[in-house]
């Protein structure tokens, strides 16, 4: 054993004497490879289809596959429109919903739209069957022809409850949609599209309010809260492990080696996902996070051995060299355990978890490599200061020690008590992946879905109820098991609405018998059912035809039960109860109907990962152990550990049970998680306790003391970094990131208390007993136990995505200058009379990515009435609250460069700038200085190339060569239209004369004659960025002067 | 804690009340900064260990709706865990001013910058310099005064009354940049001590691309000689009359800013005159967006040993600044000024970034190296040192 050790420690001791001498032949091969490797990163996209969360062989997913295949596709997109009025039924909120209805067929993917207004309403009239839509001409209605309509909305069972609510004051429109799924920006766009429409409709009827959800909705709200987190979460939790670590290692040197060795582990992690081709999802997406903190471990025990080290007197090399010694065997176990638990998410049912799991083992085993070779390296070179005392917590950490050594009895009867009772309440923990909620109240998805709640169902749940024959859905026998089976339905609590073909049929039957009421039942006949069938599709218009219901042979038809608010639980109830009464009550031929739809895939999936994830953990368990008893070369040790390794995730599950009570799919990456921190507390006292028996022959409790004093300031820094780390994630607004964090940070604590007590206890106790004992007791126990935690491994769906779309681009010329110049004067002169104008503007920048990043600033113009002089202007930042008060004032030249000053706040210094290049992004957007001053009559020469209509309006495009010789474009086009002389879009053309940025006005509104755009898009085509400049209302005429644009003032504006 | 400190924390605090009301603007930020320094400390009494300090600033503005009046206060804060003299407050403004027409008059404490040069400020000669801050005197300390102020077609007056005299900082014994002995109450020339009413008379404006101002001087001299104290053991700072005139000229012509700043002072034991000059080049949109700045200047001054001693004696100044012009403003200035006659040299490194929205970090390294045969250019020798911040805003 002592050999075992001493050839470890040789090795460890080469290495690092190796690395530090030719320190950099390997630093450059490390940063080279790490480059490499890190430059995979570009291949990586995000996942915009909620089917990448389940595995091909997910049964509740190929069931939905097959009824989509059989029927029609089912994502979907719903509008809710309430008016402030008291009911629904006016004619204005009737329009709305029929402009609506017309207008959602533009939604990209849009393959069917369903309101009140588009409804197929049908009556006799004599002998013949007329179908039209139900509202037509909304604007014309007579109060009478409005009552009707109520009246029918309110008792037609395919409207009410679905698209008309309970109490009649609120209105759904349905698009179906219809994704080929070849590209990630299908749900982007659909929804961008439908946000549009929105915005469109609160215009027009601003006291209709109007909220968007379904399952488009919710997929595009997962990528963009997944994103969020990203760009606003990770950079903190960063900031905090970055503060956090030079408050305890205290020196520059340690952190910036520290902050490269995770980065580059991090790097290494994600370039090699993307050289695998791993398409993100939100689950998949945290491994930078997690690569992040636990890559800290690793170099904060070096560290903390270097500093003790140095205290001790030690020269630097010489002290660098032992703490790889030291830490050697603990780090590589600890990277070894922790990479095995990760890669046993690949049991999960779900792909992104094996991603997640791949990605962090990668990052892990990088960390692994370069905190042993390149953080000796980094601190070798940086200057590290001799630490001049000892840390205090050392000395109660002593007392800690002596005080477990002398009271292990104690100690291991009430831990253990206190664990039993709080593992006890684990059972009462309930399984709730209710997708509302994955969302807090802040996220706009949320309080539209709230909304729909309150109103109307929002979970279906499908079946597909086959007939025994090709054609036999017409017989009566088929069509009254329907119509039991829709009845049983509409019977159960969570329903709140059936759509089934017997309610198609029954009122059918009503209207071919002259809409006798006692009609409204099942035809006697089946050629009857037949006739009724074929007459009734041959009436109905494009996109409203019944494939959705019925299959192509007519041996099947599909019902839709659609559920309220209900929690994973209630779902399943009824699920199953469904089930067993389709058993007990319908033919046999029916008994193949399973319940099917996104719902039921939500509602099984965590059962699914934990069936699949218990022989996962089972196994990193068992690996984990093994890897134990074989590194400490003792099987009872290996053993023992599982206590402090199983319990504190035990235990929080037990504490969570107690507060919260309810968990979704996060509680999967928990367990995870936290296994591969807490063990790795265990492994460094573990082995410090090893290395006490063995090297310096120590008993157990005085090794336990060792322990405490060589290692415990190291785990308790580590457990607050990570702790810290973790309690950050719980500010998202994203329950997942919220529930994970909260998990992962209570059983980080209570891994710390254990191993702190319970651990060092243990051992004092059984270390010295008899082996054959300890190793019936602890290992059985512990296993048992471990299959609980593994039967809570949970897992998770959904979705992600949203880049930005490419821009087209058109050109030819014609010799027309003149009248060029003349559209574009016009256009300018339309103009001229403001005199000077103050307006907020919010700046909106967003990366590829779609990671957004805003500004605010006031523009403050003041018009200057020369054509040959430019106007003076003066901006004034807001926010960041970094940039506040910084202002730029310039006095426009036409073909000169301005003048310009700039004021920074911090230093109240004015600085004359050079403006020579106007075209460089401004404060980081796309657009240019050049583009705001840019539309001056006399910068350009002109030439009209056509007429076009865009946005419904005729417009001259005109080509503009800029004049000033630094400009960055070569030319531009642009759209100004024929009625209000407004400049619409432009296209710039950058100095290789290809297209470089589109911009688009929007918005516009008239002041006293003064046009003004209020919404600028400036669409980068070539890096994929965008710009959005949102303008508030206009001040005109404030009666400012030259005065107030002079230099002298800018430290005068706030 | 002084009564200073003391009273900028209860304004801070009952700031963050008020301004809860409409029309006042407020905002705040705390940062944390990091220094740790390569070599152990030069004297005994300094510190070794990894410096850290607490920054809290705070400011309340406000402008009436005809916007002819304002009213501001700008409060700091430092605590430092190792030098009780950077432990300190302050009021960087505390003003009320008053526009009628083209006159401007504020009265409060207030910040004014004069200046154009970018390695050193020479003319900037109003505000007193908060040393304990940073070395490189950007920070300055809030001072009292009566400002009036006339901005004509033909350019703009500023008269300046000054009527109370703010004292330099200095760190203390335990903290880095120290001379390792205490510094005593300040001695003054003039028998009004700090009340000493100094005036000043500047003109400014700009004529095409030249940005232009003068200004004269009377009053008491910002930079203090240290004097030993009778016992040897402490330096007593002290403050001469002196009459100072200055210009600040730049020349600003495509991508190049020709710069100078000029002074000529005198004092009862010394004449000189000094200046700083050279030109700032932009390469612009490097990679279509990141603009890169390259620095030359040169400093000159020919005061007497019986002065305040300068660095800036005949010095050559050798920048970067590269910024990114990105929506997290990223840029870093590097830097380095040397002295042509020995070997004093002073290398400086910034970087800024903005993380997410209100998140901003530094980064700056620093090292000096005094080549001069005396011991006062050595005095830093010591003292080189990286330091890490970060600051939230809200």
């Amino acid at each position: 054993m002592k050999n075992y050790f001493k050839s470890i420690d040789q090795f460890a001791e080469k290495l690092s004497e190796n690395t530090i001498q030719y320190r950099y032949y390997v630093l450059i091969t490390i940063v080279a490879v790490v480059i490499i490797i890190g430059s995979g990163v570009r291949y990586l996209d995000f996942s915009t289809n909620y089917r990448d969360f389940f595995s091909e062989a997910n049964p509740e997913l190929q069931a939905f596959e097959d009824l989509q295949t059989i029927y029609s596709k089912n994502d979907n997109i719903i509008f809710v429109l309430e008016p402030q009025k008291n009911t629904a039924f006016s004619s204005s909120t009737l329009s709305a919903v029929e402009w609506l209805t017309h207008e959602a067929w533009q939604i990209p993917y849009a393959q069917r739209v369903d309101s009140v207004s588009n409804f197929q309403h049908t009556y006799s009239q004599g002998d013949d069957l007329i179908v039209e839509n139900l509202v037509e001409n909304a604007k014309q209605l007579t109060p009478a022809k409005l009552a009707k309509i109520k009246n029918i909305a309110l008792t037609e069972p395919l409207l009410y409850k679905q698209l008309v609510s309970e109490n009649g004051k609120a209105l759904a429109v349905n698009i179906t949609l219809n994704y080929p799924q070849k590209t990630l920006m299908e749900v982007p766009d659909s929804v961008a599209k439908a946000r549009a429409l929105t915005v469109e409709l609160n215009n027009m009827h601003p006291n209709i309010k109007v909220s968007l959800s379904g399952v488009s909705m919710l997929n595009n709200a997962f990528s963009e809260a997944g994103f969020k987190d990203m760009s606003t979460l990770v950079p903190i939790m960063f900031a905090v492990i970055l503060v956090l670590t030079l408050l305890i290692i205290r020196s520059f040197a340690g952190t910036f080696a520290t902050i490269f060795v995770i980065l580059f582990s991090t790097a290494v992690g994600m370039g090699m996902a993307g050289f695998f081709g791993i398409k993100l999802t939100p689950i998949s997406a945290s491994a930078p996070t997690i690569i992040l903190t636990l890559a800290v471990a690793d170099s904060l025990h070096i560290l903390i051995s270097l500093r003790k080290n140095l205290w001790k007197g030690m020269n630097k090399n010489a002290a660098i060299v032992e703490s790889v010694r030291v830490n050697f065997l603990p780090i590589t176990i600890t990277s070894l355990t922790t990479i095995i638990g990760f890669l046993a998410l690949n049991f999960s049912d779900s792909p992104p978890f094996w991603h997640l799991g791949n990605i962090t083992a990668m990052g892990i085993f990088a960390a692994w490599i370069l905190s042993l070779i390149l953080l000796p390296i980094l601190v070798s070179i940086f200057p590290v200061q001799k630490p001049k005392s000892q840390s205090k917590s050392e000395l109660i950490l002593n007392n800690l020690g002596e005080f477990v050594v002398s009271n292990p009895k104690k100690i291991i009867v009430s831990m253990g008590l206190a664990c039993i009772v709080l593992i006890s309440f684990i059972p009462k923990i309930e399984f709730n992946d209710q997708w509302s909620e994955y969302f807090d109240e802040s996220i706009k998805f949320r309080q539209d879905t709230d909304q729909l709640v309150k109103n109307f169902g929002i979970y279906p749940v499908e079946f597909s109820l086959p007939a025994s024959a090709a054609g036999e859905i017409s017989s009566p026998e088929y069509l009254l098991s329907l119509e039991k089976f829709t009845t049983y339905l509409k019977s159960q609590d969570l329903v709140k609405h059936v759509y089934s073909y017997s309610e198609i049929i029954k009122r059918l039957n009503q209207n071919l018998h002259g809409d006798d009421p006692g009609y409204y039942k099942i035809p006697t006949e089946a050629n009857l059912a037949a006739q009724y069938l074929l007459f009734y599709q041959m009436s109905l218009p494009y996109g409203l035809d019944l494939n959705d219901r019925i299959n192509i042979d007519k041996s099947a038809t599909r019902v839709t039960a659609t559920l309220g608010n209900s929690s994973t639980a209630e779902t399943k109830e009824f699920l199953n109860n469904t089930t067993n009464w389709i058993k007990q009550n319908l033919p046999d031929y029916m008994h193949s109907t399973i319940p099917t739809s996104t719902q039921v895939m939500f509602t099984y999936i965590a059962d699914r990962n934990v069936s699949n994830m218990i022989a996962g953990t089972i196994g990193a368990i068992v690996a984990i152990s093994l890897i134990l008893m074989l590194s400490l070369m003792s099987w009872r040790l290996g053993l023992l550990s599982l206590i402090p390794n199983g319990l504190p995730i035990l235990t929080t599950f037990g504490v969570w049970a107690i507060l919260v009570g309810e968990v979704g799919f996060s509680v999967a990456t928990v367990a995870s998680i936290s296994l591969g921190i807490i063990v790795d507390d265990t492994v460094h006292f573990l082995s410090k306790y090893v290395r006490a028996r063995s090297e310096k022959g120590l008993n157990a409790a005085e090794s336990v003391i060792y322990a405490y004093r060589n290692v415990g300031v190291a785990i308790l820094v580590n457990t607050v970094i990570l702790t810290c780390g973790f309690l950050v994630l719980t500010t998202s607004t994203f329950k997942v990131n919220y529930d994970m964090g909260m998990l992962t940070s209570m059983a980080i604590v209570f891994a710390l208390i254990l191993d702190f007590l319970l651990l060092p206890a243990l051992l004092v106790i059984f270390d010295k007993k008899n082996q054959a004992k300890l190793n019936t007791t602890t290992g059985n126990k512990t296993m048992s136990k471990e299959t609980k935690t593994a039967s809570l491994m949970i897992s998770i769906l959904l979705i992600t995505g949203l880049i930005s779309s490419p821009i087209m681009a058109q050109d030819t010329s014609s010799k027309e200058e003149s009248k060029g110049y003349q559209v574009s004067a016009r256009s300018d002169r339309s103009d001229n009379g403001f005199s000077d104008s103050e307006v907020k503007v919010t700046m909106i920048l967003r990366n590829k990515a779609g990671q957004e990043s805003s500004r605010s600033m006031t523009f403050t113009t003041l018009e200057v009435a020369s054509e040959s002089v430019g106007d003076k202007s003066l901006v004034l930042f807001n926010t960041p609250k970094d940039v506040e008060g910084t202002a730029l004032l310039s006095h426009a030249k036409i073909l000169k460069q301005d003048d310009q000053w700039l004021f920074l706040p911090a230093l109240k210094r004015v600085k004359r700038i050079s403006s020579k290049s106007k075209s460089g992004p401004f404060v980081g957007s796309e657009f240019a200085f050049e583009d705001f001053t840019a539309n001056e009559l006399n910068k350009y020469d002109y030439q009209w190339l056509r007429e076009e209509t865009c946005d419904e309006v005729k417009c001259d495009v005109v080509e503009r060569i800029p004049l000033y010789e630094f400009s960055g474009y070569t030319r531009q086009i642009a759209w100004i239209d024929q009625t209000d002389f407004q400049l619409r879009k432009i296209d710039f053309y950058d100095r290789k004369n290809t297209l470089l940025k589109t911009l688009t006005f929007m918005d516009y509104r008239n002041y006293d004659g003064v046009w003004r755009a209020h919404n600028l898009h400036m669409e980068n085509a070539k890096n994929g960025k965008s710009t959005d400049l949102i303008y508030a209302e206009y001040t005109f005429k404030a009666g400012l002067t030259d005065n107030d644009f002079v230099k002298g003032r800018l430290s005068n504006l706030r | 804690m002084t009564m200073i400190n003391f009273l900028v924390l209860i304004v801070i605090l009952a700031l963050s009340v008020v301004a809860k009301a409409e029309e006042i603007d407020f905002s705040a930020s705390v940062g944390v900064e990091f220094r740790e320094f390569f070599q152990s400390p030069r004297f005994e009494t300094q510190a070794t260990d990894i410096n850290t300090s607490l920054v809290l600033e705070a400011e309340l503005k406000w402008r009436s709706d005809d916007r002819s009046q304002r009213f501001s206060i700008v409060g700091f804060s430092r605590y430092d865990d190792q030098d009780s003299e950077r432990t300190h407050s302050d009021f960087r403004e505390f003003y009320w001013s008053f526009n009628y027409q083209n006159w401007t008059t504020t009265v409060g404490i207030n910040k004014i910058f004069w200046g154009v040069t970018e390695s050193a400020n020479i003319v900037d000669v109003i505000n007193q310099t908060d040393l304990v801050e940073d070395i490189d005197q950007e920070a300055k300390l809030g001072q009292p005064m009566i400002h009036f102020s006339n901005q004509q077609d033909w350019g703009k007056l500023d008269l300046f009354i000054l009527p109370y005299f703010r004292e330099r900082t200095f760190p203390g014994p335990g903290g880095r940049f120290s001379f390792g002995s205490t510094i005593d109450d300040a001695v003054y020339e003039s028998s009004s001590n700090a009340k000493n009413i100094d005036l000043t008379l500047r003109y400014s404006h700009y004529i095409g691309n030249v940005d232009v101002g003068i200004y004269a001087f009377e009053g008491t001299n910002r930079e203090p000689r240290l004097l030993p104290a009778t016992d040897f053991n402490s330096l007593v700072p002290y403050y001469d009359q002196m009459t100072q005139i200055g210009i600040d000229l730049q020349y600003t012509i495509e991508a190049w800013l020709w710069k100078l700043e000029s002074i000529y002072r005198r004092t009862k034991i010394d004449n000189f005159m000094a200046f700083v000059g050279g030109f700032e080049y932009t390469i612009f949109q490097i990679n279509n967006a990141a603009d890169l700045g390259l620095l030359l200047e040169y400093q000159y001054d020919n005061r007497n040993e019986n002065s305040t001693i300068t660095f800036a004696d005949n010095d050559i100044f050798l920048a970067a600044r590269y910024v990114l012009n990105n929506s997290q403003d990223s840029s870093i200035l590097a830097g380095i000024v040397f002295d042509i006659q020995n070997n004093n040299r002073f290398v400086n490194i910034e970087g800024h970034h903005r993380i997410g929205e209100n998140l901003i970090a530094e980064l700056r390294i620093r090292t000096l190296a005094g080549g001069g045969s005396d011991e006062a250019s050595k005095v830093f020798n010591n003292d080189d040192y990286v330091q890490f911040s970060l600051k939230w805003y809200f």
